[in-house]
């Protein structure tokens, strides 16, 4: 019987949808993150009796036949880049994205990837870095007598020098945006990198048309809404639950097919 | 004898193919635009194979059609103005490797040359073939009657299509459902609404109903036929029985 394993695909369903729950859960403290959201597809069916064949030699025709499906499977996890809150955090380095954009990292690889987390830090030499120590593109050195820093909304960036000189200007921070950042492949890390799903980075200045501006001494919180992952996770739950019901009353039913002997 | 035998495989052979489908609603709760569907039996008149056996006619169970319930699913709100659901009857268009295929399920994104296409990659049809959007442009809204402005100016209008009868649309998987003898008409009371999903129409509770009465058919028709085989074995017994 098709029941049996079309409702084992509609647990495996649930399943996958209960982590990504869970994701949401565990990372609704992480600066920048997103949540994502598991989506689901209909299997293939199966025509018992095909729809619009003629039935007799009048030409009249089936209206709806009959089709057997066979479940459901998951079609994508689609990541909601939807903005997160802003929390103040005093710090000069923590910078937060209002608006479209991602803070460009260099990996010690070489490559780049691309982050909504701006918890940066300076390195021993001055560098603006991640949290990983990565250091954030262009590449911002801070001198060592300045006594902070002040970032526009443009992303300059700017030393405020100890022995009260005009600030100094020490570099540009930019942004890159994509054309489909749901299609970003999650490194983890707060990272993320292009693929040909997410189109090439398009790098400008904050403020220019379409992207973002920096705000100082903010971070973004993640999108995450506890209500709303809770009460997608009792959906998730219960429909779980039916289908081991359906499993149930299908075994049954061949219990009772293999007792007639 | 046998009659009751072959009456009784005939429910169950449909009762089976009733409890795929039921599972096949339950696995698809969650799935957005899915839609109920219930497998409809008929009577099947024959005349007995020995017309001595019986005086009337034998009816058999058989699978007949799928009744399909088109009613409107729960929408939810996403705030992506990519995500569209429609209020009213009709289906999205999307273009697919084999042919125009339809959809409920209106979970669009960009894809990286700036189109809008769906889960699958497939680019949804608008009123003059694919939407094209600029990727580097600002951002997109969607109107109920399905334009797309970008900007300030149009730049699509997405291809919205109804069904005299929706129930002859063959379902393809992959949420999508292809025509099989009508051509899709232009929509009369379609809406669409951006920023909102619909979810399956699926109701639970009348699912499990429904399973439950399925497999306790199912059980009382294997009943039966266990009686007839018990009447059977008692009568051969009996009349073997001499003097």
């Amino acid at each position: 019987m098709r029941a049996l394993t079309t409702a084992a695909t509609g647990m495996q369903a649930q399943q996958l949808n209960v982590e990504v729950i869970a994701n949401n859960i565990a990372n609704m403290n992480t600066t920048g993150f997103k949540r994502q959201r598991a989506e689901f597809q209909d299997l293939l069916y199966q025509n018992v009796e095909k729809m619009g064949v003629t039935s007799s030699d009048a030409g009249t025709i089936v209206p709806t036949g009959v089709q057997v499906g066979s479940g459901v499977k998951s079609g994508s996890v689609y990541r909601i880049t939807e903005q997160g809150g802003l929390s103040q955090s005093e710090n000069p380095y923590d910078l937060a994205i209002q608006g479209d954009g991602y803070f460009i990292v260099q990996l010690p690889d070489g490559r780049d990837a691309y982050t909504r987390a701006g918890n940066f830090s300076l390195s021993p030499d001055g560098q603006l870095v991640t949290s990983d120590g990565y250091v954030v593109s262009p590449g911002i050195t801070v001198p060592q007598d300045a006594v902070g820093v002040s970032i526009n909304k443009q992303g300059t960036v700017e030393a405020i020098m100890a022995d009260g000189s005009a600030p100094q200007n020490v570099g540009q921070l930019e942004l890159a945006r994509f054309v489909n950042p749901a299609g970003l492949d999650a490194m983890g890390d707060n990272n993320f990198l292009e693929t040909p799903a997410s189109g090439a980075a398009n790098r400008s200045q904050p403020g220019q048309v379409g992207f973002g501006t920096i705000q100082q001494g903010y971070l973004e919180t993640s999108n995450v809404n506890a209500v709303t992952e809770i009460s997608s996770l009792i959906t998730a739950q219960r429909a779980y639950e039916m289908n081991s019901k359906v499993i149930t009353a299908t075994d049954e039913m061949l219990r009772t097919t293999s007792q007639l002997r | 004898m046998d009659n009751s035998f072959l009456v009784g495989l005939s429910a169950q052979q449909v009762l089976q193919q009733r409890m795929d489908t039921t599972a096949n609603n339950l696995a698809n709760m969650t799935t957005a635009g899915f839609k109920t569907e219930h497998l409809v039996m008929r009577k099947l008149s024959e005349r007995p194979a020995a017309a001595s056996d019986s005086p009337t006619d034998i009816t058999f169970v058989d699978a007949w059609r799928l009744q399909r319930d088109f009613s409107a699913g729960p929408l939810e709100q996403t705030g992506s103005p990519l995500d569209m659901a429609i209020d009213g009857k009709g289906f999205f268009a999307v273009q697919t490797a084999d042919g125009e295929a339809y959809t409920r399920d209106g979970r669009f994104s960009m894809d990286n040359q700036g189109r809008i296409v769906t889960r699958n990659g497939d680019p949804v049809m608008g009123e003059g073939g694919p939407i094209q959007v600029n990727p580097s442009g600002g951002p997109i809204s969607v109107s109920h009657e399905g334009s797309i402005s970008q900007d300030g100016t149009v730049v699509g209008k997405v291809r919205v299509v109804e069904f005299k009868t929706p129930g002859g649309l063959e379902k393809t998987g992959e949420n999508y459902w292809r025509a099989t003898d009508e051509t899709p008409g232009a929509p009369e009371n379609s809406k669409v609404a951006s920023g909102f999903l619909e979810n399956s129409n699926v109701n639970p509770v009348s699912e499990l109903t429904q399973m439950i009465e399925i497999s306790r058919t199912y059980e009382s028709v294997s009943k039966m036929i266990a009686q007839s085989d018990e009447l059977r074995g008692d009568a051969i017994q009996k009349l073997a029985k001499v003097g």
